[in-house]
Order: structure tokens, then sequence, then C-alpha cells
């Protein structure tokens, strides 16, 4: 059964504030003044995240109770689909962008997001959009605003390469 | 308003005036206008994404840039509200109520103009309002210890956070994640590592500006992909006549105008009541003292007046807290705290003394982008107003791609792609799960000093601590701190008290 958002939000919140908790048992004591000190500002964050969580749920469970289940609205695929690959596309981008350089990345990252986004129909104005984007935007950090942008490294990729086939790194 | 300020402001216009400066103030106003009114990405959207770009210029044009790419989307947010009933951002949304109606009947030209002509008037009134209360609170401001700003803050971000019963819980969970967000990194007083998790990159912390672009770029638009597949795509006027309105219209709005620009000014003041709220505010008020309230809703052209003026007014009234007691209002003005953070400046009281060219330079600043703003919003509406009919489908993408650049021009390093990625999934799931966003912003931007102030008034008292309670400004604040966070559930109790009375 789909969880209601109130429940979701205080477990969350709960889950998060215990995670941190742990977390911050586990910071070294400062050398200098109250051992303590790096950690009182943290703990007071936990104690509240899992406060307010079980305070959520609290509330939550008092609302509903006695009261049928509302049935959630079906999510739509395609907006999922959306999602999950711009998601996907942002992170390859992030790996890409330094090994490949900005307007090989670039050129590949906005035109599948558009593909994606505009749909492959539209391949043609994709494409054109692609282009002045990457090209326009090259244009305004280097010689605007004097911000080199990273170019093709071939060193990096022959290391990405050989980490991938599990010879090096 | 003694002659030191009018000085001062006049020293402001000449720092203002210098041609880089002023033409930044146009080009950050039309880009603001053109921000403001594409739906989904309001003032702090646009500002967050323009803040990377701005890394590159002197700290005073930076600041003149941000503050007319702000103002520009105050005047901007109207323009969808008015010709597709979609609001550019929460501020527009009582400019829908009236102003689409309008639109609706042929009036799109009165309905433009109106809304232009009363951001004008709300903007320079409260122009005023900040130049004679600036100094005096700044001053005020100087009283204050390491004690007295962690209650500030404490006031600043519970405000926020508690802005109605329903979401209060969430409004403060969301606060304490932008305040864990901060603890990431070398802690600053001991040395000791953070939340690190043994990775070089986590090292400095998370950079506000990533969580910023994260949260309200990326998320944002993770978020609006559901409009985008629900809605379609609309259909948006393009050929209007004259732009401009009657005499009756005139007389039947200058007295909206007028009397709500106060109200927005003072809710602009208190932190967390934003430019919504305002809007909303003065919409209801006007309602309720109008002599034809059956208009209202069906294209009253005064029902369009009274939230522009306000929601104008509201903006500068929160740009107060920000320059004179360094503590953001709103997620807009946080993120503008954290681009005079990035500069080296220190916000607050002491600005006006050690930068006067920044503090005051920005002030004059409010009063010519307000006649800039004036200007592209009314002769030039009809062109800007094409920008809507670009399709979100392709805007989304060239946003993102934005944002990307703007993280990598913090270090020029693609390594917090990731890090910006996974916020942007944070920022995702507060919208899907109704948690506000606006308290973690400021948590995030605050946090760090609030931490500062914190250890250091314990510090102080040899880790007492009474040394909150230590001087009758603390003792307002923590008073007014709790009053925000109860406010709602008075208001609530008040409200059934008055229906109940009602009723019987």
């Amino acid at each position: 059964m789909p969880m209601r958002r109130d429940a979701t939000v205080g477990l969350f919140s709960v889950i998060l504030g215990t995670l941190y908790g742990a977390e911050t048992l586990q910071i070294r004591n400062a050398t200098i003044g109250n051992p303590w000190a790096p950690r009182v500002f943290p703990l007071g964050i936990s104690f509240f995240l899992i406060a307010l969580g079980v305070a959520t749920l609290a509330i939550d469970r008092k609302k509903t109770a006695g009261h049928a289940e509302a049935k959630p609205k079906p999510r739509d695929p395609g907006c999922i689909k959306l999602i999950v690959g711009t998601v996907v596309l942002c992170g390859a981008y992030g790996f890409a962008f330094e090994p490949f350089g900005y307007i090989v990345s670039t050129l590949a990252f906005m035109f599948l997001l558009l593909t994606l986004v505009n749909e492959p129909k539209r391949w043609v104005s994709n494409i054109v959009i692609t282009l002045v984007f990457t090209f326009a935007l090259w244009g305004t950090f280097v010689y605007v605003f004097d911000i080199m942008l990273p170019s093709f490294n071939m060193e990096e990729i022959g290391g990405w390469v050989s980490w991938i086939s599990g010879g090096g790194v | 308003m003694d002659t030191s300020v009018i000085s001062n402001l006049m020293f402001g216009f000449s720092v203002a005036m210098k041609w880089q400066n002023f033409g930044m103030m146009i080009v950050g106003s039309a880009l603001g206008t053109v921000l403001g009114m594409l739906p989904g990405l309001g003032p702090s959207t646009g500002i967050a994404l323009l803040l990377p770009l701005t890394f590159v210029m002197p700290a005073e044009m930076a600041l003149i840039t941000m503050c007319a790419v702000y103002y520009g989307a105050m005047f901007g947010g109207s323009r969808s509200s008015i010709l597709l009933n979609i609001p550019g951002d929460g501020a527009a949304v009582a400019s829908c109520f009236d102003g689409y109606p309008m639109a609706q009947q042929g009036r799109a030209e009165a309905a433009l103009a109106i809304s232009a002509i009363a951001s004008f008037i709300g903007g320079l009134i409260s122009c005023v309002a900040f130049v004679a209360i600036a100094v005096p609170v700044a001053r005020f401001a100087l009283r204050f210890g390491p004690p007295e700003y962690f209650v500030l803050m404490i006031f600043a971000l519970a405000a926020t956070a508690a802005i109605s019963k329903e979401a209060l819980l969430r409004g403060l969970i969301s606060m304490f994640i932008g305040l864990a967000l901060t603890t990431v990194g070398i802690d600053l007083q001991s040395g000791v590592q953070r939340f690190t998790f043994g990775t070089v990159e986590l090292q400095s912390g998370i950079d506000f500006v990533v969580v910023i672009i994260g949260v309200y770029g990326l998320g944002e638009i993770l978020h609006e992909y559901q409009t985008l597949r629900t809605k379609g795509e609309a259909h948006v006027q393009k050929k209007f006549g004259r732009i401009w309105i009657s005499w009756e219209d005139w007389r039947r709005c200058w007295l909206p105008m007028l009397r709500q620009t106060p109200i927005g000014f003072f809710i602009g003041v208190l932190p967390g009541a934003g430019g919504t709220i305002a809007a909303m505010m003065s919409y209801n008020n006007e309602k309720q003292l109008s002599k034809h309230p059956e208009e209202f809703g069906r294209g009253a052209i005064e029902g369009l007046a009274a939230p522009e003026a306000a929601n104008n007014a509201c903006s500068i009234g929160a740009m107060i807290p920000m320059f004179t007691l360094g503590v953001p209002g709103s997620g807009t003005t946080a993120v503008m705290l954290g681009a005079l953070m990035i500069y080296g400046l220190q916000p607050g009281p002491l600005l006006f003394q050690h930068n006067p060219e920044i503090a005051w330079g920005v002030i004059a600043s409010l009063f010519l982008a307000n006649v800039i703003c004036a200007i592209i919003n009314i002769p030039l509406a009809g062109l800007l107003v094409r920008v809507l009919a670009v399709p979100p489908r392709v805007l989304y993408p060239l946003v993102i791609g934005m944002a990307f650049l703007g993280v990598y021009t913090i270090n020029y390093s693609a390594s917090e792609f990731v890090l910006l990625t996974l916020l942007g999934l944070l920022g995702y799931f507060m919208k899907c799960y109704k948690i506000p966003t606006a308290p973690l912003i400021l948590a995030v931007v605050v946090g760090a000093s609030m931490e500062q102030s914190f250890r250091q008034a314990l510090l102080m008292s040899d880790g007492s601590g009474a040394i909150f309670f230590r001087s009758s400004i603390c003792n307002v604040l923590w008073l007014l701190a709790v009053l925000s966070i109860a406010w709602p559930f008075i208001s609530d109790w008040r409200q059934k008290k008055k229906s109940a009375a009602a009723d019987a």
C-alpha cells in the first residue's frame, strides 16, 4: 500500500535525523577548547529532526485514524521517464565534462536532453538548439567572462577506459 | 530624514549611474522581467541561475545586477498571470484573479499597463521608506553581539518555517535539513572534519550556490515536468493595441495602490512573510474595502492594481533585514545575502560604514531599476511577452544546461555536478511532498554564521546557555520566535471563533 504524504515526510525526517546523529557521534574530538564543541550543534539538529519526524508521524496517525485511505493518484509513467532520464543524463554529464571537454560533453548532453524532453521527432530543431546553445555559451564564457572551459583530455579518457576494463587506477 | 542620508543617497546615485553599473542594471532588469514571466522560474530561481555569472563582476556591479534581476522578476511575474492565467511565481497568483479575466474581456493592454504602473508606484514609495528606515535599523543593530545574532537568526528561521499551521512541521524539517547541510566540511573553529566521508571534495563544505541552484533550479524543473505533461502548451496573445490605461481606470486604482503599498512593505520587512502573503492580503483587503466587491474576480482593475503594488513594496521591504541586520527575510534575499558573503562583505550594520558604495549604490539602484522596469514593462511589454511563446519543452533543457555551467564557475570544477543532481532530486522530493524550500535555503545561507554565533556566545559564557537570555533584545527576539510559531495556531483559532460566531 502506498504511504501517505505526511507519513513519508515524518519517516524521512526520523531516518535522516538518526543517520545524521550516528555520524555526528563519529566526529573526532576537538584538540583545542571543549572537545565536544564540533558535535554540539549537529547533535541539536539531529535531535530536532527526529523529534519533528516523530511529531509528524503522530499527527498523521491521529488525522487518519478511522478514516479510509484515499486512493492515491497514479503516477504518470511519461513524467517518471522524463525525471529518471534527466537525472541519469545529469549524472553522466558530471562524469564526462572534464575528460571529454565542454564542447563534446555539452553537445551530447544537450542533444540527448532535448531529445528526451522535446521529443525525438523534432530532431532538426534539437540539433539547431544544441549547436546554438553550446557555442553561444562557449563564446560568452571564453570571450566575455574570460573563463576557460575544459577541453578534450585524452589522458583522462585513457585512465577511464583502463579503469572500466579493470586494468588501471 | 537627516542630511547625511540624502548626501549618502546622492553618493549612491553617483555609483549606480556609472555607465557599467547602469548598463548592467538595464540588462538585469530586462533579464529579470523575462525570467519572472516564465512560469516555474521565479525571482529566486532566476537570481540563483544568474548568480555564478556575476562572479566576474566587481561587488557593487554584481549586487546592482542581482537587485535589478530581482526587481525585474517582480515586475515580470504578472505578465503570464494576465495573459496565460499561470503565475510566474507565488507572488503573482493574486494577479490572475482579475488580470486574466481582463485579458479575456479584450482588456489585456490595460491589465499589462496597470500592473506595471502599480508595481512602479508601490516600488517607488517603498524605496523612499527604505532610505528612511535603513540607517536607524542598522544603527540599532550595532548593539547586537553573538547571542543576539543567534537568537535573531532563530527568529528569522522560525518565522519563515512557520508560514501556516499545516506546513509548520514540514517547514521546520526543511529548516533543519538546511542547517545539517551547512555542517558538512572542515569545522573552522576546531579544524575537525565533519560529514566528509573521507572525500576531498566535501572538505570545503557544500557551497550554498550549489544548494540553491539544485533545489530551486533543477528541483523546480523536475517538478514542472508534471505540468509539462498534463497541461501541454499554452497559446499566448502576441498582438496588442496601445498599452495604457484610461482616466476611469486610473480613478479606480490610485487609492487602492496607495493604501496597499504600506501593507506590502511592512509584510516584506517581516521575515518569512513574502510576496505571496502581501499580494493575497492586499487583494482581500481591497475587496473588503471596495464599493463593488462583486466585480472582484471578474476583471476589476483595482483587484489587479492592489496586489501588484503590495507585491513590489514587499520586495523592497524584504531587503531591509538583509542589508541592515544581515538576516534574510525570504528565499530570494537569502540568495542575495549569500552573494554578499561570496564577495567577502559583511552583511549587516557595518556594511553601511565599511562599504558605503555598495550599500548606498544598491539602494540608489533600486530607484533607477524601478524606472527602468516601468519603461521595459509598459512600452516594450508587447515585445517581451513573446518570450512566453518559447515552449517549456525547449526552455527547461536550456535552463538545466545553464545551471550546470553556473555551478562549474564556482570553483572551475565539475566535481559538484553529481551533488547538484542529488540536490535537484532533494528539491523535487520536497516539492512533491509539499515541504517548503525557502526555510532550507535560508538555513543554508545563515547556518554557518548561526553556528559561529552560537559557539562564540557559549565561549563568552563558559558554556552557560543563560547568555542567550542576557539582554532585552534577546528576550524580545525569543518572544517573537515563539509568537511566530504560535501565530498560525492563534490565527486558526480566531478564524474558527469568528465563523462560529457568524453561524450562531
